[in-house]
């Protein structure tokens, strides 16, 4: 008996020494280590020119896709700032970022650089005045008013976005010629026509997307919403935002809602984002609707499958009915802000203040913005600075000449966004008609925009 | 008195001394780090705090009179007391039958105490890791599951997507955990059975249904307890592991309390109302697992 | 002509239960096989690892990105300590709660096995404001506290169980020998518990091992990280590379299973002797 406690000691022990000794060995490599203490008071003046002390910012940010990019910026800008150390904490939303930062807010231990988005949480923490106004930034004015006017709350502009969002279609022209097609649809009865023949005649799945991505499966109602209420550019937003877009008036809706439903992947509904990319790769599916911001994946997924670029192509989302304009849908993807923290020291607030500058410098932001390939709003990048994938550059142009709409899901409660996802992820599975989806959405929307 | 019995006395008062200071430490840790912070859950269940705000406002019974208003309320419940009762279920009647065979005294030729660790080893791994695992295993088109059934002949099934079928989905990846560990309490029950009762049945002329059903069950009658207990209070309390697999879908069919507790608490922003309904899971906890404990231990008693 | 019988029911319910061994190992299968594969490989051919397909790529990539050496010694650092804790009070606790008569230990006892019940994720903010204001938030003494608080009730369950199963004599020939109370608690009991000690060290340390949510609020990711936070850069929205997550998952699972197989000769005893009478 003795024998087995003093065995599993020793192994504890082992494992745990084996440990330590390695890690101080990579200690050299892997930057300085420095004590908590650090942060609060290390009065510690490095003995360089500037005389500052060394200071830790806190980053955080959701999407690990960009965490190769990240860490890039990190090393530029210690490399320039030696007495700054970053550090980088990313985290997805499924993986309880929600649970992290309620627990940050009551341990008063809020990251210095924050990922935002519209949601309630910003929201809370600006009624706090947690969140720092951004305005006093001279690279604020590099973002176009819409984008900033979107992170802006009650006066405060928490947020300077990173890119913009859309939705796009992706195609994978092999799968699309096996099924007779040899151009991309180009509105909704040809989108229909095209899955169908996909069906028949080809063992993929017509049209892939993520009901899991939140913003992905809002794309679907919200463009035919668009297309089909007769609405004019900005009317549906305002509407929805007071809680008057009564989804029930209008049957097309739920009629095209209903006609599209059978051509989804069965699965959708359950599948995350990064899903989409692995079944193109696998060649499960024809289309793939899609954010432009994974079209760097995407793409090269298609190409995987289909063996070529040359045989992937994109195009906003063809939901327009035969002779109108294609809309789009746009929303700003999750800026970043900076929190207030009144016990910070002035060279942290200078470390801070300095690194948010910088990193919307455009030959430090185009790093993040190249990761993802999404659509740029910052207006100081240049060309060159900017590297799309090849198949969505033909996208941008159309995109910025469509009427757009503003995807509204974003800006409503939890409860609402939990009670409108659940139908429509019924509705793509199949376990919900097109009518419940619109009914239910139509009653959240009321029920909780008295709440709101 | 007699001299003897007055020193044990003495013996005895000084030793339960002794305890009252044993137990001090347990009692610290336990008041400070577990009692406190629940009891601020309670008091926050009482409030329309928001979990970020300094303030908040005392709100009496509110929270509770709201709860059946929730978005899928009875399917909430429905959900969490199949998924407690179904694991629990089909977690003990599995085990059961595994520890049996495992048990066998006779000269196998099966390393069974290798394959007893093999059966353990799922009860060794996080509840966030068997969730990704089960769900990657899950998915319609590409999972594992559904490409054995293909090869078996048979049709894919959407694990994922089917009401009620995604129920017995996230049964089985939890009862995979916990079989493990059940087994490893039904063999230890097992092996405290006496031989020699066996023995007079088997002289008897006693069949094995017989000998199953009127001596090995009565006998194990503290294992099945302390197994059912620590299954039903695990399955009320599992959290990541559900939601890892399903997110709650379809519908709102396997949205458990746990996860419901969590998206108001931390996503919605009404941590008063997600503490009311922590509350309200704790106390179904202690209610399930107290009937529970009284029934089966009057069973134990008949027997 | 009956052993004859015997025997064909001894080989039916072997096969049975190899068959039903196989299937609970399948998903362990799937796991160690995918761990040595690419994603598309894992997708193709879940049962097989040929030459062509076999990659140890993942295991390096995987213990860079998890920071793998430091997760572990916070990791082993945390459970062992906390560990450590449980099992010294929780016996103590055991051996008085057992040992003595009185209403304060059975009420005790009680409290023990109702604060069993309380999902920890209910109690996170409270947990979190308490640590703060205690200034031992983001610290790895925090954690062990916690981690030690939140098991000592089922630590207590276990050894009064198994004590309960201990004769009285023991006690009794110590004290007549003129031992304090802690020397019998020290030199007559704690050696015989080593069996209830596997089992407690087991159930847990397998909970503070796997512990996600305690070790994500409380410690900061880049300066603490342990094993379960960082296998998280393997999951979440995006688990595209199936190879690497199972590999992560393997690293960070090894440890617990090879200290339980270790141990579990012991911790079938402690099973049958504690909870079994507890």
């Amino acid at each position: 008996m003795k024998k087995a406690i003093a065995l599993f000691v020793a192994l504890v022990l082992m494992l745990g020494l084996v440990a330590c000794a390695a890690s101080t060995g990579n200690a050299t490599s892997a930057t300085n280590e420095k004590p908590a203490e650090s942060k609060t008071e290390g009065t510690t003046p490095k003995a360089d020119e500037e005389k500052h002390e060394d200071v830790v910012l806190e980053c955080y940010c959701v999407k690990t896709e960009n965490l190769e990019a990240w860490q890039e910026l990190e090393k530029r800008f210690e490399a320039l700032y030696p007495w700054v150390d970053i550090e980088l904490i990313t985290l997805e939303f499924s993986s309880g970022s929600s649970e992290f930062l309620t627990a940050r807010i009551a341990a008063n231990d809020l990251p210095d650089v924050l990922q935002v988005s519209q949601g309630t949480t910003t929201r809370s923490l600006i009624d706090e005045g947690k969140m720092d106004d951004l305005s006093r930034f001279e690279v604020s004015k590099n973002i176009p008013e819409v984008y900033r006017d979107l992170l802006t709350y009650k006066g405060v502009l928490f947020g300077l976005a990173q890119g913009a969002a859309f939705a796009t279609m992706y195609y994978n022209m092999d799968i699309l010629e096996q099924a007779g097609w040899t151009t991309i649809p180009t509105n909704w009865d040809e989108l229909i026509q095209c899955s169908k023949d996909v069906a028949e005649k080809t063992d993929a799945a017509p049209i892939v997307t993520s009901g899991q991505h939140t913003t992905l499966l809002y794309f679907t109602p919200e463009l035919i919403a668009a297309q089909n209420a007769g609405l004019s550019q900005n009317e549906y937003e305002e509407l929805f935002k007071d809680g008057k877009f009564d989804w029930t008036a209008y049957p097309e809706i739920e009629a095209k809602l209903a006609e599209i439903q059978p051509y989804f992947i069965t699965g959708a509904a359950s599948m995350v984002e990064d899903d989409i990319a692995t079944m193109m790769a696998d060649g499960e599916a024809a289309m793939a609707l899609a954010g432009n911001w994974t079209a760097a994946s995407v793409c090269s997924a298609i190409a995987d499958a289909a063996g070529g670029m040359d045989k992937v192509q994109a195009s906003l989302p063809p939901f327009n009915n035969a002779g109108d304009a294609v809309w789009a849908s746009v929303a700003p993807e999750d800026g970043f802000g900076i929190t207030v923290d009144p016990n910070r020291s002035a060279d942290e607030q200078l470390a801070l203040d300095t690194f948010f500058e910088w990193l919307y410098q455009p030959e430090n932001f185009c790093v993040i913005q190249n990761s993802s390939g999404s659509v740029p709003v910052l207006t100081t990048l240049s060309d060159d600075q900017i590297k799309l994938p090849e198949p969505i550059v033909p996208v941008v142009a159309p995109m910025n000449a469509a009427s757009s709409i503003l995807m509204g899901f974003n800006i409503w409660t939890a409860e609402y966004k939990s009670a409108a996802s659940t139908v429509l992820l019924d509705w793509i599975s199949g376990n919900a008609t097109a009518e419940d989806a619109v009914n239910t959405m139509w009653t959240a929307e009321q029920n909780y925009y008295l709440n709101k | 008195m007699s001299l003897r019995r007055k020193r044990l006395t003495g013996l005895e008062r000084s030793h339960t001394q002794a305890c009252r200071i044993f137990i001090i430490p347990a009692i610290v840790l336990c008041v400070f780090f577990v009692i406190v912070p629940l009891i601020d859950v309670i008091r926050y269940s009482f409030t329309d705090w928001n979990g970020i705000s300094a303030d908040m406002k005392f709100v009496g019974l509110e929270n509770y009179k709201n709860l059946p208003q929730m978005d899928g309320f009875k399917d909430m419940l429905i959900a969490t007391f199949s998924f407690a009762i179904g694991m629990t279920l089909i977690t003990i009647l599995i085990a059961f039958l595994i520890a049996l065979l495992l048990d066998k005294k006779s000269r196998g030729r099966l390393p069974r105490s290798f394959m007893r660790a093999l059966w353990f080893i799922p009860s060794l791994l996080s509840g966030t890791v068997v969730g990704i695992l089960w769900h990657i295993m899950y998915n319609y088109r590409n999972g594992v599951i559904n490409t054995i059934l293909t090869k078996a002949g048979l049709e894919k099934v959407n694990w994922l997507e089917t009401v009620g079928v995604t129920n017995i989905a996230i049964i089985v990846a939890a009862a995979w955990v916990q079989i493990g560990m059940c087994i490893v309490i039904f063999m230890a029950g097992l092996q405290s059975i006496p031989e020699d009762i066996y023995e007079a049945a088997i002289i008897d002329g006693a069949s094995e249904a017989q000998k199953l059903r009127s001596i090995t069950i009565p006998m194990m009658a503290p294992s099945i307890t302390i197994n059912m207990i620590t299954t039903t209070i695990g399955a009320f309390k599992a959290y990541e592991l559900p939601y890892f697999i399903s997110k709650g879908m379809p519908g709102y069919s396997t949205m458990l309390l746990t996860g419901r507790i969590s998206f108001y608490a931390f996503s919605a922003n009404k941590y008063g109302y997600g503490s009311a309904l922590a509350v309200v899971l704790i106390l179904i906890i202690a209610v399930f697992s107290l009937a529970e404990l009284i029934f089966l231990r009057k069973r134990e008693d008949i027997y | 002509m009956k052993t004859q019988k015997n025997s064909i029911r001894t080989g039916v319910e072997e096969l049975i239960l190899l068959l039903a061994t196989l299937v609970q190992l399948t998903p362990l299968i799937y796991l160690a096989m995918g761990a040595f594969k690419n994603r598309s490989d894992i997708v193709k051919h879940p049962f097989s690892l040929t030459k062509e397909m076999f990659t140890l790529a993942n295991f390096p990539k995987a213990v860079t990105n998890m920071k793998f050496l430091r997760s572990l010694s916070n990791t082993a650092l945390i459970t062992l300590i906390s560990l450590v804790l449980v099992i010294f009070i929780g016996s103590l606790t055991g051996f008085a709660v057992a040992r003595a008569k009185g209403k304060l230990f059975t009420i005790f006892y009680s409290i023990c096995v109702a604060l069993m019940v309380i999902p920890f994720i209910s109690c996170l903010i409270p947990v979190i404001t308490q640590a703060t204001k205690l200034n031992i938030y983001n610290t790895v003494w925090g954690c062990i506290a916690y981690e030690a608080a939140w098991n000592i009730p089922m630590a207590v369950f276990l050894y009064t169980g198994f004590i309960r199963g201990l004769p009285q004599e023991l006690q009794d020939a110590a004290y007549i020998d003129g031992c304090s109370t802690f020397k019998v608690y020290s030199s007559v009991f704690l050696p015989l518990l080593a069996p209830v000690t596997a089992t407690c060290a087991i159930r847990c340390g397998v909970g503070m091992w796997n512990d996600y949510i305690l070790a994500r609020c409380m410690l900061n990711s880049v300066r603490i990280p342990t094993l379960m936070v960082s296998i998280y850069s393997f999951f979440g929205d995006r688990v595209n590379e199936y190879g690497l997550a199972f590999a992560g998952i393997i690293l960070a699972s090894l440890p617990m299973v090879i200290i339980y197989i270790s141990l579990q000769k012991y911790f079938i005893k402690g099973i049958v002797a504690g909870a079994v009478k507890g």
